[in-house]
């Protein structure tokens, strides 16, 4: 949050300060990239978007990602239609 | 089976979990299939044994609610449910017209597919086993008889038609194959 902040009182600086000004703003951007506060906000931001999509995935497929228990439906389907294959491996 | 064997007119009714039936089609995006249990149906006929007798009248008939089909994707199931009109045509039926034997398990059948309100003659190769229970398990000590058929079918969809289904960037090609299995059963002597 400190860097934020950094950032932030370097922007409001750079930008009334001139070509000088800019440099420090530079450096300041250069500084918030490489902090460790920056790599846990993006951290943070990807799993609030993972977070989202799975929560879209589940309302697109169904609830439990199996869509209203159709796949077992399918699943009996393919287990007449090819037998041997859902035969389990032998020892 | 044999000369010896009473001949018997009998009615098979197809099991609906025992069933299957699957369509397989090619899309723009890969593979997709369609399947469904709920068959229903029957079959009179003229058993020798545990042999159908092709010299005795033989007939058949099947129905598929197309709502029963579903390819585990509901926005595909919608998709085929608009293309093929299920709630004006909501079933899909066969009916046998003739039976010849190719050999004593491999028969070929032909008979009219109705789909999308339209009737196709199709001909196709299927595969029959025949299967006595033991009568003392009967429920009717009589013994009963169960009858699987296995085949599959080249379709075009248009022949039915049917305009190609299409979803956002998926595109459903109008060759499709239909493999069936297909389990009746007889607990009666009439």
């Amino acid at each position: 949050m400190e860097a934020l902040l950094a950032f932030y009182f370097g922007w409001s600086m750079g930008a009334r300060s001139g070509p000088q000004g800019m440099e420090e703003l530079n450096a300041a951007l250069v500084s918030l990239r490489d902090s460790d506060e920056f790599a846990a906000l993006l951290v943070a931001l990807r799993k609030h978007a993972a977070h989202i999509m799975r929560q879209v995935a589940e309302r697109v497929e169904g609830a439990d990602g199996t869509p209203m228990g159709m796949p077992d439906v399918l699943a009996k389907v393919y287990e007449l239609i090819y037998p041997t294959a859902a035969e389990p491996a032998g020892p | 089976m044999g000369a010896l064997a009473a001949t018997q007119r009998r009615t098979f009714a197809f099991v609906p979990q025992a069933s299957a039936v699957l369509v397989e089609a090619r899309s723009s995006v890969g593979p997709i299939s369609f399947g469904s249990t709920d068959v229903s149906g029957h079959i009179i006929a003229t058993m020798l044994g545990t042999d159908i007798d092709l010299g005795e009248p033989l007939e058949a008939s099947l129905s598929l609610p197309v709502d029963s089909l579903v390819s585990g994707n509901q926005l595909y199931d919608a998709e085929i449910r608009s293309r093929l009109n299920s709630q004006r045509f909501p079933t899909i039926v066969a009916n046998l017209r003739s039976v010849t034997a190719i050999a004593s398990d491999r028969f070929s059948v032909t008979g009219d597919l109705t789909i999308h309100g339209t009737t196709s003659q199709e001909t196709g190769t299927v595969n029959v086993a025949v299967t006595a229970a033991d009568p003392a398990s009967s429920s009717r000590g009589q013994g009963g008889i169960t009858v699987v058929i296995t085949g599959s079918r080249l379709v075009d969809i248009r022949d039915f038609d049917i305009e190609l289904p299409s979803v956002l960037m998926l595109q459903i090609y109008p060759d499709v194959t239909v493999r069936f299995r297909l389990t009746a059963s007889s607990d009666d002597h009439s």
